[in-house]
């Protein structure tokens, strides 16, 4: 009887064979990522990163409270022995962070939804790392966008993860071989750099590399708009300027004093606003400077907001809110604030400032810079330092120690 | 016993091992080194090398059923050696080998095509001795 021939012959396996072998080299990354398009806005009832969008506007176009709001609810999380570090919202949560936990709370009901202190395929390999190598080191606040969570972790080996904001487990994770210093993500990509380091540009969703500069050349990325990511040119002193967003490459360079210490570009209506001491007003595509105004030290690090026709600053050295014309920079109202927390930025919405005290919070009308309200929180606390106020959809949070706190109006 | 057949059965039982850190080795490069890539590229942020210690399991324990099974050990090189070389360029080629993202659907799809592709061009070696005779046009 005669054997039967096997359906596999030399030559199938041989052109399965080839056929992989050139799907694995040619196959098309562009597949894998979203376009490198980004929007600035965001959607309408959330604050999903520093500064509320890319554009680092803090304006939320929400409607916040105008009126003294109460206490909807507030959660203290016993558990976690460090301070929170800037909530980040969706429409249905609220992510915090320590420098080693993340955990995420129901915007309803202040409800613990999940927490983690170590991002793994696994769920079983959980304490299983040497020298807890694998537990998280959060380096910044994370960020939010296009349903996926974002932060950067790593002592011995840094990492940036993409998590699912449902439940918290990681996505995928992107390892560098340096610290970064600056981290902005748009809903298409995450930009990333360190002094002396290069620029990365990485696709959101799937973590693929988009770009990289050399070692030492871009901007730190702070704020984008319209195509470009703008910043402090990485190792150049004094030295502001732009990167195109799909290739890194340096669109223009602007000397204005101490812009390596600049932490917080804001953009709108092709402006860059960004300084120390002295507010300069850029415009975005050419780096032109359209207007300079002397506010405070030479040192002092400015941090606008803006919702486009005028520039909000606080300055927590003289106690003072100051808006400036967006357009002319000149100074339309000046209001004397005690209590005012250095290093905040303040949240705009619904012609209402918000502003970070000592202990509370206070609203000003943005027309008049009449005071709405104040709010106080935790007076019992030992430290008297509200972390961050943010603002989404109708409701204030309030971040103070391990408690966060929940405002909406009264009515 | 005579010193001479003790002798003998020393150097079987060398013979013996020889044959299992061959079929070790080669199997190291069929399974151990396409399956940590892979593994490696899936996982993300897991301890103590777990993708390593995973494949190399696997591996061990192909290597106790072939040498069990009395298998020829010159078949199971050549598709050992094979498989890896076919595997190291590929992956060095397409980036899978020293992958910077994990998690990443795109790494894990060129790093299991390229262990495919290596493993199929594996068992071509094995299966032939003269490369010609796979010439499509007969």
């Amino acid at each position: 009887m005669p054997r039967e021939r096997s359906p596999i012959t030399r030559r199938k396996a041989l052109a399965a064979g080839l056929s992989a072998a050139i799907g694995s080299v040619a196959l098309p990354r562009q597949w894998f990522m979203e376009s490198v398009e980004s929007t600035e806005s965001v959607e309408r009832p959330a604050w999903p990163m520093e500064r509320h969008d890319p554009a680092r506007t803090g304006d939320t176009q929400a409607d916040g409270p105008t009126e003294k709001p109460a206490v909807a609810w507030q959660t203290t999380f016993e558990d976690t022995d460090s301070s929170f570090r800037g909530p980040v919202c969706s429409e249905e949560q609220i992510y915090l962070s320590t420098y080693d936990k993340l955990l995420a709370v129901d915007a309803e009901t202040g409800e613990r939804q999940w927490q983690t202190n170590r991002l793994g395929t696994l769920p079983w390999t959980d304490g299983l790392h040497p020298w807890n190598d694998g537990t998280l080191s959060i380096r910044a606040p994370p960020a939010l966008s296009n349903d996926r969570l974002f932060i950067v972790s790593g002592t011995t080996r840094t990492v940036l993860y993409a998590i699912d904001p449902a439940d918290g487990s990681p996505l995928w994770g992107y390892e560098t071989n340096f610290s970064p210093d600056e981290t902005l993500v748009t809903d298409t990509t995450v930009y990333f750099s360190s002094l002396g380091e290069p620029l990365v540009a990485v696709d959101a969703t799937a973590g693929l590399e988009r770009w990289k500069t050399e070692a030492g050349t871009g901007v730190h990325p702070q704020a984008y708009a319209q195509g470009y990511v703008v910043g402090p040119v990485l190792g150049q002193d004094g030295q502001f300027g732009a990167v195109e967003a799909s290739s890194g490459s340096v669109e223009w360079t602007r000397d204005i004093d101490n812009s390596d210490l600049s932490r917080g570009p804001c953009i709108t209506n092709d402006t860059v606003y960004c300084g120390v001491g002295t507010l300069c007003a850029l415009n975005v595509d050419n780096g032109s400077i359209r207007w300079r105004r002397t506010v405070a030290e030479p040192d002092f690090d400015l941090r606008p907001v803006s919702d486009g026709s005028t520039v909000y600053l606080t300055l927590s050295g003289r106690d003072q809110v100051l808006a400036l014309d967006g357009q002319t920079g000149d100074v339309q109202w000046r209001r004397q604030i005690h209590g005012l927390l250095g290093g905040r930025t303040a949240t705009l919405a619904n012609k209402t400032l918000y502003i970070s005290l000592e202990h509370g919070v206070a609203a000003l009308d943005t027309e008049t810079g009449a005071e709405r309200f104040r709010v106080q929180v935790g007076e019992d606390h030992v430290s008297t330092s509200i972390d961050a106020s943010v603002l989404a959809g109708s409701t204030l949070y309030v971040v103070l120690d391990q408690t966060l706190y929940a405002f909406t109006d009264q009515s | 016993m005579s010193d001479e057949s003790a002798l003998q059965n020393i150097r079987n039982g060398f013979a013996k091992i020889d044959q299992l850190v061959t079929l070790w080795i080669a199997l190291m490069g069929a399974i151990t080194f396409g399956l940590t890539t892979v593994l490696s590229v899936t996982l993300i942020n897991e301890p103590f090398r777990l993708p390593l210690y995973a494949s190399g399991l696997l591996t061990a324990c192909a290597t106790f059923i072939i040498y069990f099974s009395n298998s020829k050990t010159e078949p199971v090189l050549r598709f050992g050696w094979t498989t890896a070389l076919v595997f190291a360029v590929l992956a060095m080629v397409n980036g899978s080998l020293d992958a910077p993202t994990s998690g990443s659907l795109y790494y894990i799809v060129t790093a299991l095509l390229s262990w495919i592709a290596a493993l199929a061009i594996g068992c071509v070696a094995v299966w032939t001795d003269d490369w010609r005779e796979l010439r499509p046009w007969g």
